[in-house]
């Protein structure tokens, strides 16, 4: 126990340390773009937490198939995080990306295929966050869950190939040659990837053991009713 | 002038997601805390804390 105590610690300070290097990189080991200047600097955390939600939104797909297949309450309490871990993080893709846009295009928001196939995303893990917490009967909640999950998932493929499938003025990061940056910024990129996804894991981590003590609470509150009454 | 405002909207949006992923941690924090007291007073409610032997 004591073990799993302290390999949680170095894990903490790992994520630490990548988000620190990850903002002395954004802001001072990479070059301006050409173009657009300091602004470019944004893409580092918002690349990182658009990654992070397509592998929080997979997650919870893989883990509600799981859950039709062999229903037990643990798949449902780590799909429910990553959905609430990744919509926080979609939250940050939208804010920061409208940030950029104020600059580079002069609105915070146009109805381009990346940024409405996103914002739809958002909304539709939302009203399953909402939807949770409409049911009260724990089965029914996570075979709901379940199902919405994966038709919500449906809107990620479509997120990452909007660009490709529709005419966007969204940049493309990832091109057929490969990454559109300099090598030095690539790195960042990753780095600040490896940070957002160390912080989805500790927040996950830490939403499914509250989950676990709220079912535990709920089992013990069950049985002292039973016994007075 | 450019470059000074390109920086301004820069740090807006690296504030922005800190502020975001921070009321999250937040809320994550206070939600530990309500359950460990709720914890506790199940604990302290409970037969065995009471002195008392629940098996008839």
């Amino acid at each position: 126990m004591a073990e799993r105590h302290g390999l949680w610690t170095t894990f903490r300070a790992v994520v630490a340390a990548l988000w620190l290097a990850g903002l002395y990189m954004a802001f001072i080991g990479t070059p301006d773009e050409r173009t657009l200047g300091p602004s470019d600097r944004i893409l580092f955390i918002h690349l990182g937490a658009a990654w992070t939600v397509a592998i929080a939104y997979s997650l919870a797909a893989l883990l509600s198939l799981l859950y039709l297949l062999r229903p037990q309450p643990r798949y449902d309490r780590w799909a429910a995080a990553s959905v609430e871990v990744g919509t926080v993080l979609t939250t940050a893709v939208l804010v920061s990306g409208s940030i950029w846009a104020k600059f580079a295009w002069g609105t915070y928001w146009t109805w381009d295929p990346r940024l409405t196939t996103t914002a739809v995303l958002w909304f539709l893990y939302l009203g399953y966050l909402m939807m949770r917490s409409s049911i009260d009967r724990p089965d029914q909640r996570a075979k709901v869950s379940a199902i919405w999950a994966l038709v919500a998932f449906l809107d990620v493929p479509i997120v990452f190939e909007a660009v490709t499938w529709w005419r966007s003025i969204h940049p493309e990061v990832i091109t057929t040659q490969g990454f559109a940056m300099p090598g030095s910024m690539v790195v960042a990129v990753f780095v600040f990837f490896a940070a957002v996804v160390g912080l989805f894991i500790e927040l996950v981590r830490l939403r499914v053991r509250q989950a676990e003590i709220e079912s535990g609470i709920a089992v013990r509150k069950a049985q002292w009713m039973g016994q007075h009454t | 002038m450019v470059e000074r405002v390109a920086l301004d909207y820069t740090f807006a949006a690296y504030a922005a997601v800190f502020v975001i992923l921070f009321a999250f941690v937040l809320r994550v924090h206070m939600k530990t805390r309500m359950l460990m007291q709720e914890l506790k007073a199940l604990e302290d409610q409970s037969p065995k804390a009471r002195g008392r032997d629940p098996s008839p």
